[in-house]
């Protein structure tokens, strides 16, 4: 796989697990989705599984970043519009998932 | 003139009166009502039933048990607070019939890893210790008390673990499931494959996905019925070309398209229903 492909797969799957961690903060839900199951399976293997098949630097886990942040707009938006949240926190928590699985 | 042997001379002697409506005594008539009906019935009954798994499932399987063993020794050698091994999915559903890989769930006694990435390092060394003992392993690692904590919850879990055999420690799989819309939702959001030009197995386990949630909805738990609603709705042509990875252009854009048309609708029937949790 390529690494530009990598980036965006991990970008969606780490833009989808920030989504539903500020969703399950902000909507009193009690149980935590904190580990990745198998859901990430869609994109083929899970996400840290995919990450060890390249060597991260700094640019890299940025365009992850911007990826992720993409994804979780596009969700946040589209599917759980009356959530609310700081951005401050969602880009806490991206840089902290990133940190958590890649 | 029918005989069938689950009934006796005598019924299905009544049985031939009747279906050549002749008519008859008070005492007939009961043995149709009370012997002959009520057995016909249960005749209907066993039909539903997949008589062929079955018979695979209850089978004693020899090479099952050595596959069994050295996973559970391998295992064993590689966690050191192990508390149980649940092995699920196509191998456990076929006896070891018809399976790629197998599932195993890994239960920890307590969490054995700080960040995610090094529990999936150790899963990748014990899957490539496995592969030199001839085995396909998935495996997923999870600490007891998030297990209990998550399974009534997790659509995943819940569908893995429908069928599953436990080869080690004494974890009780919950009976109790308590799903919620907003679990539904999320698990329909990994079946959203973004702007990636997703690959045939992407998409298939997009599908997949999108239907188990689908079968929640309706209070459904049956991995059967989840593969035969994957073949009946985009046909088992274009599945079997998603999965091996032989799906042309084309019919990747139509799964793509049926995917997406797929999940809008199951979004809108969350979304519209009047229930915000279930108990199954």
């Amino acid at each position: 796989m390529g690494k530009s492909r990598t980036i965006r797969i991990l970008g969606n799957i780490v833009g989808n697990i920030v989504v539903h961690k500020i969703v399950i903060k902000h909507t009193n839900k009690p149980e935590s989705v904190s580990h990745m199951t198998k859901e990430v399976g869609v994109y083929g293997e899970n996400a840290s599984e995919i990450a060890q098949e390249f060597n991260w630097n700094d640019e890299d886990k940025l365009k992850i970043h911007m990826e992720a942040l993409k994804k979780f707009n596009h969700n946040m938006e589209q599917y759980y519009s009356d959530v609310v949240f700081s951005e401050k926190e969602a880009l806490i928590s991206i840089d902290e998932t990133i940190d958590e699985f890649i | 003139m029918i005989k069938l042997n689950l009934l006796t001379a005598n019924e299905n002697r009544v049985l031939n009166k009747k279906l050549n409506n002749q008519k008859l005594t008070q005492v007939e008539a009961n043995y149709l009502s009370r012997a002959i009906r009520p057995k016909l019935r249960k005749l209907e009954e066993l039909k539903q039933i997949d008589t062929h798994s079955l018979l695979q499932k209850i089978e004693y399987n020899q090479k099952g048990r050595a596959i069994e063993l050295k996973i559970k020794k391998l295992i064993k050698k590689s966690i050191g607070k192990l508390d149980s091994i649940i092995l699920y999915g196509s191998a456990i559903q076929t006896n070891y019939h018809s399976y790629n890989d197998v599932d195993a769930l890994i239960i920890t006694k307590t969490k054995i890893w700080n960040k995610e990435k090094e529990k999936y390092a150790l899963i990748k060394t014990i899957k490539e210790q496995a592969k030199d003992l001839d085995l396909i392993l998935d495996i997923q690692i999870m600490e007891r008390k998030i297990f209990y904590l998550e399974y009534p919850s997790s659509p995943d879990l819940i569908y893995q673990l429908k069928d599953c055999k436990i080869i080690y420690g004494n974890i009780q799989i919950p009976k109790k499931i308590n799903l919620s819309k907003l679990d539904l939702q999320m698990k329909l959001d990994w079946s959203d494959m973004g702007e990636i030009n997703p690959k045939g197995i992407e998409i298939y386990k997009a599908i997949r996905n999108a239907l188990l949630v689908r079968l929640l909805f309706n209070k459904i738990i049956d991995n059967q019925k989840l593969k035969q609603d994957l073949y009946d709705e985009a046909g088992k042509n274009l599945i079997d070309k998603l999965k091996n990875g032989n799906a042309s252009n084309t019919e990747r854009k139509i799964a793509l398209s049926y995917l997406n048309e797929l999940s809008k609708k199951i979004r809108e029937d969350i979304k519209g229903a009047s229930w915000e949790r279930v108990e199954l």
